[in-house]
């Protein structure tokens, strides 16, 4: 094999990785969507919730589900867009793995006064699809106001009629998504570096490549390869002279 | 400034290893800080042996007793009774009885080149960058304030410590010699502060450096920043200094994620050279 080659299909696997878990998320968007949409397709939903006991099982359900089957996933769950939302405590809905192997929900802070309050309005991974109306990765981001991790978060929007309700998402840590693109790795004989859309460098199977820079600008004359997903991702930085 | 002979002469005799910390209580206060909840007594045997692989406890020293540990960790008796245990099994303590006894550092710890392995395969890439830049961040900060608050005591004690570093016999002396320099670096800056993170950072990462696994890092490559350094805080040039120690830990950052990546790519093969930056 070409180092084209092997180029392709490590980017090939990790992009099987990315569509398997916006699988499950549309998934996930598309059963609470069909639970809260009106039967009357001309009405409009102007307010979610509140949720009753069952109706948050589901939402659960879903995403210790999309937990399980995507273990490149650390949490996952609903949020819902705040300005439509019934009562505030139910406005996040969100599993994380627990130490001991298992699943358990994860607490927000809803006291707008609170320094810790969580105010995600304008972040990224919920702005990018409440005003695009498609899925998106954000990041990788230090959600120090979540889940206090260095995280990407995948996420697609949940649209009744003309209404944003929130997003389906699932947070992926870098370590996380690290050790599996290394696991890869083994045998390629080239540095690759997978990259975000702004070339801001994920992770690397060389040392000259540090997570969080971005490759040097006039790019040392290295190739591109886009990961192959349905949603765009990330991409493949290849052949260059090695930053640095 | 200095008019008495560069301590980094080759033909300076090696100088006796060096102690010198100059706020031992502060460190103290340290060593015997409290602890989190988890795995307390396991943690309590990886603070002392820690402490001891940097030097910070060294033969002959007399740690406190038992309750006064149980008190300043914050747990039971019985918990550091089990962590003393554990320790006097590896033939790190020993303890004495009556009027002048107690539990003393016998020896120092080896470096556990397996142990290291397993804490380099769960540190992530990222994990070890974000270690660097703290490191850049803290020291840099240290080696511009050294330069501008060092005196010639504080200059002559720091080319021991490199003395003591060129001609450390092994591995875990290595790390013990390196670490003194970080700390001294600190004290230089008069900073508790940053005396305080510093420590932190090197019983984090001290041993992990120098662990003699892969291709170990090299002694010259790192010393060579170091002597840079010297000299800079010697001409009071705060960049200089500054500069000097970047690049020293950029190569370190370098090296072990390269000895990271290492292990997670090619498993065992432990005998790989590879390209410095």
């Amino acid at each position: 094999m070409t180092d084209l080659d092997d180029v392709r299909s490590l980017s090939e696997s990790l992009a099987a990785d990315f569509d398997d878990l916006y699988t499950d998320l549309e998934r996930m968007a598309e059963a609470v969507r069909s639970a809260l949409a009106p039967t009357d397709p001309a009405s409009t939903v102007h307010e979610v919730g509140p949720f009753s006991d069952e109706q948050l099982m589901v939402i659960h359900d879903h995403a210790v589900g999309l937990l399980s089957r995507r273990t490149m996933a650390d949490g996952a769950g609903l949020i819902f867009n705040a300005d439509r939302i019934a009562i505030a405590e139910q406005l996040i809905q969100w599993q994380v793995r627990s130490e001991t192997g298992g699943f358990e929900p994860y607490g927000f802070v809803y006291d707008e006064d609170s320094t810790e309050y969580y105010d995600f309005m304008r972040l990224p991974w919920f702005e990018t699809p409440r005003l695009t109306g498609t899925p998106t990765l954000a990041g990788p981001y230090l959600d120090y106001l979540g889940v206090d991790d260095y995280v990407l978060t995948a996420t697609v929007p949940i649209v009744s009629g003309a209404v944003f309700i929130g997003v389906a998402g699932a947070d992926i840590q870098v370590s996380d998504l690290e050790r599996i693109m290394l696991s890869r790795c083994r045998g390629l004989r080239v540095p690759v570096a997978l990259v975000t859309a702004e070339d801001r460098i994920v992770c690397s199977n060389s040392a000259h490549y540090l997570p969080g820079d971005r490759l040097p600008q006039e790019s040392e004359a290295g190739q591109r390869m886009v990961l192959p997903t349905r949603v765009p991702t990330l991409a493949v930085h290849w052949g260059g002279a090695q930053a640095r | 400034m200095s008019s008495e002979p560069s301590g980094l002469d080759p033909a300076h005799p090696p100088t006796a290893p060096v102690r010198v910390i100059a706020d031992r209580t502060s460190l103290r206060d340290h060593i015997y800080r409290a602890l989190p909840e988890i795995d307390r007594a396991e943690a309590i045997t990886n603070r002392l042996r820690d402490s001891m692989a940097l030097g910070l406890l060294v033969e002959g020293d007399r740690l406190p007793s038992e309750l006064e540990m149980a008190d300043s960790f914050g747990v039971s008796p019985t918990t550091v009774r089990d962590a003393l245990a554990v320790l006097r099994a590896e033939g790190l303590v020993d303890t004495r009885r009556g009027r002048h006894g107690g539990t003393f550092v016998v020896s120092l710890p080896a470096v556990a080149t397996d142990a290291m392995r397993q804490r380099l395969a769960a540190l992530s890439v990222v994990e070890l960058r974000d270690m660097g830049d703290h490191r850049a961040a803290v020291s840099s900060a240290s080696a511009r304030l050294a330069a501008s608050r060092a005196v010639e005591g504080d200059l002559t004690r720091f080319r021991r410590l490199l003395d003591a570093f060129i001609s450390a016999p092994d591995a875990a002396a290595m790390a013990r010699a390196d670490s003194r320099i970080w700390l001294e670096l600190a004290v230089m800056a008069q900073s508790r502060r940053l005396l305080a993170v510093q420590l932190q950072l090197q019983l984090e990462m001290g041993e992990l450096l120098w662990a003699p696994i892969g291709s170990p890092r090299d002694r010259g490559t790192a010393l060579d920043p170091l002597l840079q350094l010297a000299e800079a805080i010697e001409r009071r040039d705060a960049e200089a200094a500054a500069l000097a120690t970047s690049r020293r830990i950029s190569a370190d950052t370098f090296h072990m994620i390269d000895q990271k990546l290492t292990l997670a790519l090619h498993g065992d093969q432990e005998d790989e050279s590879h390209d410095r930056p």
